[in-house]
């Protein structure tokens, strides 16, 4: 199940500003480029 | 009846094609290579002759519609439909001719043109905003190649 | 950059580009990623009726209460998943794209013409190179040798072939705009609706996990798999495919919800589920992360920590996505002659841009006047467009399938994922059929007492 000791690494790895910024950042991006007719993820990510 | 020629025209065309891709993967060696191809024609035949003999039997039921085929063509050759089909066709001709930016703008103005519009900032700015935004998603953020021609 | 920096960012440009591609299905039929197709089916009639805030706000709910799901769920059996995915071998994988074809069967129409569509779909799905590297249907064209790809057919059978349509109206909602959705409130109405939907959420979500999971099914199969299911089981039936919200809100959420199972798939197996996947892949391995049984072994805090940064990306989707939906619903105020060429444009240049290859423009094409020809003749499109995606999958599967049990048949039906599968596909591609005779007879037995 549920692996105590690596979630809590996990949590600390991720509740930091940097990590929120990047998530915020690649969503809005995400959002502009998926919806250009054409332009998938995948060619986004690449 | 005109609706029902059209649609045997359509038949005939995918069966034209089933039968050549039939023919083509039977110079493969392998079964498992051919076998769905031989699945699907055969359902294919199967279905083009029960919907073709339901149009060949309409068409002789309505023998005596006022419909005309080649009147419901010649009309829709002057529909909008037909003008846009066509500029597409040009359009994609061109763009390796002419290079995708300038094909571009002349099938903005063009496409504008022709849909009546009369605004300047649509036949002028717009195209050229367009583009921008072209070249930077497209060349400049995905580094995609853009189709290339004897122009820009 | 930290690795989590990068992952994370990626991560998200998936997520969003995901969602996005939901709102170019809802608004101008153009689904951004196979897995939108099924959202076009009635996310697109209901921008026609001018309910567009409702349908973006319902596909923006169903992508964010999908995406939560899927990762809590991954979150707690990450490590288990791997024995599921195992039991799915070629005949299930071959029963799982067969029976997201039966969604064939439920178009409304006639079945004939739905069929022909379908089988000419398959037909051109299994051009390209054989499983043993031969080439079959390329007709000489060595660009066709990886066979006909999905953007170009999607652009080709849904994005231009409508604007031959729009060309005839001023907008996309027809001659005026005075009865379209102006205020927020419709988008929270469409929020609402997917909470309203418990059954059709909750179904959607498993569905799009499960089948998420399997590698090489993905969000495509998962949506439609999911949409067939919403039409079967829902009381109006007859509206799927002319703005049903149920329909939309199965496929979208099936659609975010395969992110999660697509998710854990490849940190579990190092097995990419689609194209995104597998740059996203790519993108760990760069930063010194390899997917796999060792990521979880070694590395199970930054599985989790990746995990954990997609559950806080379901929640910041819904801010996100509401600024942009905002200006998204505005496009239905914009001329048709200013869509028309700005839609070509991109559909015909996100073609070519897969590949590089011009053919890919002029096949676009070829797929729009195909599209202007099935339509005035009352042939279901997404009937070809289905048997375009599952072509190749079928194809592979097939051929795996016949080469494991060559001439031993029927011992796949020992398996019993595959045999399971088998009757519920026959069922379902004859229910309809069946469901018609019996409400025929119904109607006379009822005439005849009557009279």
């Amino acid at each position: 199940m549920i692996d105590v000791p690596a979630l809590m690494d996990g949590l600390q790895i991720v509740f930091s500003w940097q990590v929120l910024l990047f998530i915020i950042l690649g969503l809005v991006v995400g959002v502009i480029l998926g919806a250009v007719p054409g332009v998938s993820g995948a060619l986004g990510i690449a | 009846m005109a609706t029902e020629i059209k649609n045997l025209l359509f038949l005939f065309a995918i069966g034209a094609f089933t039968v050549y891709y039939y023919l083509d993967v039977q110079a493969l060696p392998e079964p498992e290579e051919r076998i769905l191809v031989e699945v699907i024609s055969g359902g294919l035949f199967i279905l083009i002759g029960i919907r073709g003999s339901w149009s060949i039997y309409k068409i002789i039921r309505l023998r005596n519609d006022e419909t005309s085929f080649l009147q419901d063509i010649l009309t829709w050759l002057k529909n909008k439909q037909a003008m846009l089909l066509l500029s597409f066709i040009l359009y994609v001709i061109f763009i390796p001719i002419l290079g995708f930016f300038t094909s571009t703008v002349l099938f903005f103005i063009g496409i504008n043109y022709y849909l009546k519009s009369r605004k300047w900032w649509e036949m002028t700015i717009l195209p050229v905003v367009v583009i921008s935004l072209i070249y930077f998603i497209f060349v400049f953020f995905l580094q995609v190649n853009i189709p290339t021609g004897l122009l820009i | 950059m930290q690795p989590l920096d990068a992952i994370m960012f990626l991560s998200g440009m998936f997520t969003g580009s995901v969602y996005a591609g939901g709102i170019t299905a809802v608004m101008l039929n153009i689904p951004g990623s196979p897995g939108a197709v099924a959202t076009t089916l009635d996310g697109y009639p209901m921008t026609k009726q001018g309910r567009q805030n409702e349908a973006l706000g319902a596909g923006l709910m169903s992508s964010v209460i999908g995406c939560l799901a899927s990762y809590l769920v991954v979150f707690f059996i990450i490590q288990s998943m791997g024995n599921f995915v195992l039991l799915f071998q070629a005949p299930e994988m071959l029963m799982l794209a067969v029976f997201a074809l039966s969604i064939i069967s439920m178009i409304k129409g006639n079945l004939s013409k739905s069929l022909i569509a379908g089988f000419l779909g398959l037909l051109l799905g299994s051009i390209g190179a054989t499983a043993y590297g031969r080439e079959r249907g390329t007709f000489g064209q060595i660009e066709l040798y990886e066979g006909i790809q999905i953007v170009p057919a999607l652009m080709g059978l849904l994005a231009i072939s409508e604007l031959f349509y729009l060309v005839q109206q001023k907008f996309i909602v027809g001659d005026n705009t005075t009865h379209i959705q102006r205020s927020f409130k419709d988008f929270v109405k469409g929020c609402m609706l997917v909470i309203k939907q418990k059954i059709n959420t909750i179904r959607s979500i498993i569905i799009g996990i499960f089948i998420g999971v399997l590698p090489a099914a993905g969000a495509t199969v998962a949506s439609l798999v999911s949409y067939s299911q919403a039409q079967t089981f829902s009381k109006n039936k007859e509206n799927f495919g002319k703005g049903e919200d149920s329909g939309l809100i199965a496929a979208e959420t099936a659609n975010s919800s395969s992110e999660g199972g697509g998710m854990a798939t490849m940190l579990t197996f190092g097995i990419p589920g689609g194209s995104a996947t597998a740059v996203l892949m790519a993108a760990f391995m760069i930063h010194g992360l390899t997917p796999g049984p060792y990521l979880i072994r070694d590395h199970m805090d930054m599985t989790y920590a990746v995990i954990i940064g997609n559950i806080i990306q379901a929640f910041l989707l819904l801010f996100i996505g509401f600024i942009f939906v905002w200006y998204f619903s505005k496009l239905v105020l914009a001329p048709a002659r200013l869509i028309i060429p700005i839609v070509a444009i991109f559909s015909l240049l996100g073609a070519f841009s897969v590949r590089g290859i011009y053919l890919d423009v002029v096949l676009t094409l070829g797929f729009a006047v195909l599209a202007l020809v099935m339509r005035k003749l009352d042939y279901p499109l997404i009937a070809v467009l289905l048997g375009l995606i599952l072509g190749a999958t079928i194809d592979g599967e097939m051929t795996r399938t016949l080469l494991i049990y060559e001439g031993q048949y029927l011992s796949l039906l020992e398996r019993p994922i595959f045999t399971t599968m088998f009757i519920i596909t026959i069922i379902l591609f004859t229910l309809p059929w069946v469901q018609k005779r019996w409400a025929k007879r119904k109607q006379k037995r009822n005439e005849g007492g009557v009279s």
